[in-house]
Parts: structure tokens; C-alpha cells; sequence
């Protein structure tokens, strides 16, 4: 029996924004010129794009800087108005019926607090609790239960600018989640955070999920999309370029490996191990060598056994060609 | 009215953060508000040296030339906190790309731009301006219930034309980004608001009276606790309430240019 056909709850058709901006050289003349000319240049920051989120999905949206991200987030939350295209999300169109449909979202922008830099946190959530219209019993079971799984207890009373980058980051997390919103938007939430607030925050996204939220999520962090991702969608340039399960993304280059292998004595001349199916990733040393080794021409079996017949093998490790390597080969498809 | 209510606890939130904000810093919170309260009661200087040297504005005594600067105190230091800072937050956010903060409350995105911009720093000025209309409203009680009333009328139209040049200016900063001087210029508009308006002649006081009427945030209000309205002040109530109109319509289409800044 298949799964259930989970429910679209984002569309995205034809996407493509426009805005209209001006540029100059650095010169001082130029600068002079431009208080009274200025050369006006139309930017496309997204173009024609489409794509499905399901509920309960956790999409990573991935890119270069400049690659229309933000710009897609952006009117996803019904902040800015597309030039061109269609876009619904929970059965409202964004920027159209934005002040009923904000409602029912949250927002993370790692560049962008929604906290109040001189107070504590707590008078924040508060301000949220109003807006939202949020009663008192619900208010402080999901306080309770989100300061909790973050592990500010002891934070949300303290001013703002007192906290660290990770329990900022955190808070704006409770901020974004207190009224208990049915699709979050991330972008770049973990930006600056370190390793164990990062594992922490993962940790409440994946306990929000299971609740049925729905998350995209855009990050520079791949480690982030690792962790979280079911489905990716890759822009470059403002188009997309990939869109797919994360599975499939990793299986994107083929069944190819990375394969470190360090020798007791020197390696012998690249030639020995160049082969059909056999690529030269980084020579280390010269005792150590990574070899990328694509199983579809060159079984992985047949390779080892040629290694081991060269006899001098310390140590060797395999490891799958990181999504980062992917995601550049994917770049350089559409540069 | 759940509607009125919940605008009413959300407002009554944006006070309280803004004033748990300028009470984090304590020593600037009490100097901000004795300069400001200090700043305010300075404002009808130069009408008592006027009287102290035995000149007058012609028709109007002392106490009279006097109510009408306090009922302009009431009205801009009623407005400062409530409208003022709406041009000054939008400018600031426009420019670095934070409005999108905003517009992620639910709700009226006018309504959420002037509650959130609530400026405590202002209330030293509004407690100034009630001061110095308790003192010269006092010397003309008791005030008729009918003048009190049309006092109110004519208070809350000068009050509308506030909120409608400061949601105007806001909404031109959507296209016109980083236009600092603009609520200098309108300051210098409103000061012919402190007095009234037989002082002018001609082209002059029929700008002050019908085109921008900021003899609403003043002498008009002022004229009715005295009990000398004229036909007037009907007519220049009517671009007040345009202005607000206009100034909310504006707001709401400029929201529509909003580009915000690069991630």
C-alpha cells in the first residue's frame, strides 16, 4: 500500500522579480554626475520559477549569494510583491491577502532580529502573544515548552544585548513559533552559531516538524540541509536548476566516492592508479592521495583489489562525495 | 469589537515595550524627559515677552494669545509620541531592509507601522503641552459643555492632520529612501500653528486656514473655548480629515513599493 499523498500547501508558478536599481564606477566625477543622472539598471533577481512544498516538508533552498533566495522567501512571506507569476501558500496569495495570511507563518531572518535589543527577550513574546491574539493558558504551555527544548530558562529575562549570538538566535525561534504557525520560513537561521547551539536549534526544528510545521529553509550552511532537508531546490542566477528529494541530490553525481589512501613507503607515479573510472582529487602527499572513484565505470570491488595489489596500503578511507561537491558540479552545469 | 479590543491590548503592548525600552537606560530616560518637558513650557516665551513689553497680537490678551500656544503644545505633544517617530522608524527601515519585520504582523500594516513606532521620549513634551493647557484653559472656566465639545471636535481634526502629513512623509519613504529633511520641513510649516491666525493676512492665512490648516493644531481648538467659532473652521476641517484619508491611502500603496535590502 503507497503512502498518503500529502497535501501541496506551497505553490510556486513562473516566479520572476524585477526591481530597478542604478549603478556608477567609483570615480569621483561619476559620484558628482550621479546627484543628478543616474544610470538606472532593471535586475532580475528571480526568474521564472516553480516548485511544490507538501505539508510537513522541510525544503532547503539553496544557492550562491544573489541567487534570488531571500528574494523568493521574501515574497513567500508576503513581503514584497512579485513582477510576474503566481504564488499560494495555505491557500492564500502572500502579498495580496498578506495581513490575514502572516497570521498563519513565521519568519526567522538570520540577518534580521524580530527581538528588541534593550529589553529582555520576554517582553518580545509578549508583544507577540497581543499581536497574535494568543490565550494566556496556550501562551505559557508553548513558552514553557519551546524555552525548554532551547534551553533559555534562564535567558529570556536578561536584555537582548547581553546574550550571546546563539541564545539571540534562539529566542527569535520562540518569537517566530509562539503562535504556533503552520509553515516557517528560515533564512539562514544559524548564520554565525556555534556548534552546540546549532545541533540545538536543528534538534527543535525536527520536534516542530514532527508536530506538523512545515519549514524552508534557505542557509549557506550545507551542514543545515544535511541535517533537515527531505527536499532541496537549487537556484543559480535566479533560476532553478534542481529540484528534488535530498536522496536524490547526493546520488546526483553518479555512484561516485571519495577515496583517501595513505601508503607506507612513496606512491608510485599517478599512472598506477589513473584509470577509466579513477580521478586524481588531491595529492596530500607523498604518501597520501585522494582518489575519486566512479563505481559505474570502475566497480568499487575491482578497484580495492588493485590497491591491495600494490601491497603498501597503511590506511584507506571512503567517504560519499559531499553534497557541497555536488551542489558546484550542479553550478558549473548551468554557468 | 474583538477587533477594537485586540487593537487596543496590541497598542497598549507597543507602550509598554517602548517604555521598557526607554527605561533601560535610566539616567537618559529622566534627562530625556526633563528636556523635553523643560523644551516644551519654553515655547510661549517669546508670547509673555511680547506682553511683558506692553505689545500685544491685536485682538487677543495675554491669556487668551496664551490658551491657544497650549492648546498647540497639547496637540503636538499628544501627537509626538503616538505619530512622530512613524517617520523616522519607516526611513531607518526602508533603508537597511528591516521592514520586512513589519510586515510580518498581522493586521493593518498602518496600524502596525504607527504602534510601533510609539516614542516614550516624547511623553516629558506631552506632559508639558497638558500642563500648559490645564494652566491657560483654567483661567476660562468653567468652559460651556457645547464649547468643550466643539474644542474636542476641532482638537481631533488638527489631530488628524498630524497623523495624515506624518503618514504622507512615511509613505515617501518607500520611493524616496533616506529623505531625511522632510519632517524639518514640516515642523516649519506647523509653527504658524502656534499662533493665531489674524496675525497673518491674505495668501498667507488662507494656506494656514484651508490648504495645510494647521490653524487646527492651535488657534481653531482654542477659538471654540473662547466661543468665537466662525463658519471657518467647518470648512477647514475638511482638508484635515482629507489629508488623513490621503496620507492612509498613501501609506498603503507605498507599502506596495517596499523592496527591502540584499540578504
Amino acid at each position: 500500500m503507497s503512502a498518503p499523498e500529502r497535501r501541496t500547501v506551497l505553490s510556486v508558478r513562473r516566479l520572476t522579480k524585477e526591481y530597478v536599481t542604478h549603478e556608477r564606477r567609483g570615480a569621483l566625477a561619476a559620484t558628482l554626475k550621479s546627484l543628478f543622472v543616474r544610470k538606472k539598471i532593471t535586475v532580475r533577481a528571480v526568474n521564472n520559477v516553480s516548485f511544490d512544498v507538501a505539508q510537513g516538508d522541510i525544503v532547503g533552498l539553496i544557492g550562491e549569494n544573489g541567487a534570488g533566495k531571500s528574494t523568493i522567501i521574501k515574497i513567500l512571506t508576503g513581503v514584497l510583491f512579485p513582477t510576474g507569476g503566481e504564488v499560494k501558500v495555505l491557500d492564500f496569495v502572500p502579498y495580496r491577502d498578506r495581513s490575514r495570511y502572516v497570521a498563519h507563518i513565521g519568519a526567522v531572518f538570520g540577518q534580521k532580529s524580530q527581538l528588541i535589543w534593550d529589553i529582555p527577550p520576554m517582553d518580545a513574546f509578549r508583544l507577540n502573544k497581543a499581536i497574535y491574539a494568543i490565550p494566556d493558558s496556550a501562551y505559557a504551555e508553548r513558552l514553557e515548552r519551546m524555552t525548554a527544548l532551547l534551553g533559555l530558562e534562564r535567558v529570556v529575562g536578561r536584555p537582548v544585548r547581553t546574550l550571546s549570538l546563539g541564545e539571540r538566535m534562539k529566542c527569535e525561534f520562540v518569537m517566530a513559533m509562539l503562535h504556533r504557525p503552520r509553515m516557517v520560513f528560515l533564512d539562514e537561521p544559524t548564520i554565525g552559531v556555534d556548534l552546540l547551539a546549532k545541533e540545538n536549534i536543528h534538534a527543535f526544528i525536527r520536534e516542530m516538524n514532527r508536530d506538523g510545521v512545515t519549514f524552508i529553509l534557505t542557509t549557506h550552511d550545507l551542514e543545515d540541509i544535511e541535517q533537515l532537508a527531505h527536499r532541496v531546490v537549487i537556484l543559480n542566477k535566479g533560476e532553478k536548476v534542481f529540484e528534488d528529494e535530498l536522496a536524490v541530490l547526493k546520488r546526483y553525481l553518479g555512484d561516485k566516492k571519495t577515496i583517501r589512501v595513505t601508503t607506507k613507503g612513496p606512491l608510485p607515479p599517478a599512472g598506477e592508479f589513473l584509470r577509466p573510472g579513477v580521478a586524481l582529487f588531491e595529492s596530500v602527499s607523498e604518501k597520501e592521495v585522494v582518489l575519486e572513484v566512479n563505481g559505474a565505470i570502475l566497480p568499487m570491488s575491482e578497484f580495492l583489489a588493485r590497491l591491495w595489489e600494490f601491497g603498501q596500503v597503511q590506511n584507506i578511507s571512503i567517504q560519499e562525495i559531499g553534497i557541497a561537491e555536488v551542489i558546484k558540479a550542479i553550478y558549473q552545469e548551468h554557468a | 469589537m474583538n477587533s477594537i479590543r485586540l487593537a487596543f491590548s496590541v497598542y497598549g503592548q507597543y507602550i509598554r515595550v517602548a517604555f521598557a525600552s526607554a527605561a533601560a537606560y535610566r539616567l537618559d530616560f529622566f534627562f530625556t524627559q526633563t528636556v523635553m518637558l523643560a523644551g516644551s513650557l519654553l515655547i510661549p516665551l517669546l508670547t509673555v515677552l511680547i506682553y511683558a513689553n506692553g505689545e500685544a497680537i491685536p485682538g487677543w490678551t495675554f491669556h487668551e494669545a496664551l490658551l491657544a500656544q497650549a492648546v498647540f503644545m497639547l496637540s503636538s505633544g499628544l501627537c509626538a509620541p503616538f505619530f512622530h517617530n512613524v517617520v523616522w522608524t519607516t526611513m531607518e527601515r526602508v533603508r537597511e531592509g528591516t521592514y520586512d519585520l513589519l510586515l510580518l504582523k498581522p493586521g493593518s500594516a498602518v496600524f502596525t507601522a504607527v504602534a510601533g513606532s510609539f516614542g516614550f521620549e516624547y511623553i516629558g513634551q506631552l506632559c508639558g503641552g497638558a500642563a500648559m493647557f490645564a494652566y491657560a484653559a483654567a483661567r476660562f472656566a468653567p468652559i460651556p459643555a457645547g464649547g468643550a465639545a466643539l474644542f474636542a471636535l476641532l482638537f481631533l481634526m488638527g489631530v488628524l492632520l498630524n497623523l495624515g502629513c506624518v503618514l504622507m512623509m512615511s509613505a515617501v519613504c518607500f520611493k524616496w529612501v533616506g529623505n531625511s529633511r522632510v519632517f524639518e520641513i514640516y515642523d516649519a510649516v506647523t509653527l504658524f500653528g502656534r499662533y493665531p491666525v489674524t496675525i497673518f493676512t491674505g495668501a498667507l492665512r488662507a494656506a494656514v486656514t484651508y490648504v495645510i490648516p494647521v490653524a487646527m493644531l492651535g488657534f481653531f481648538p482654542a477659538t471654540a473655548i473662547l466661543g468665537r467659532t466662525t463658519a471657518q473652521m467647518a470648512v477647514a476641517a475638511v482638508p484635515c480629515v482629507l489629508f488623513a484619508i490621503f496620507g492612509y491611502g498613501l501609506f498603503r500603496h507605498m507599502i506596495q513599493r517596499y523592496q527591502s535590502a540584499g540578504g
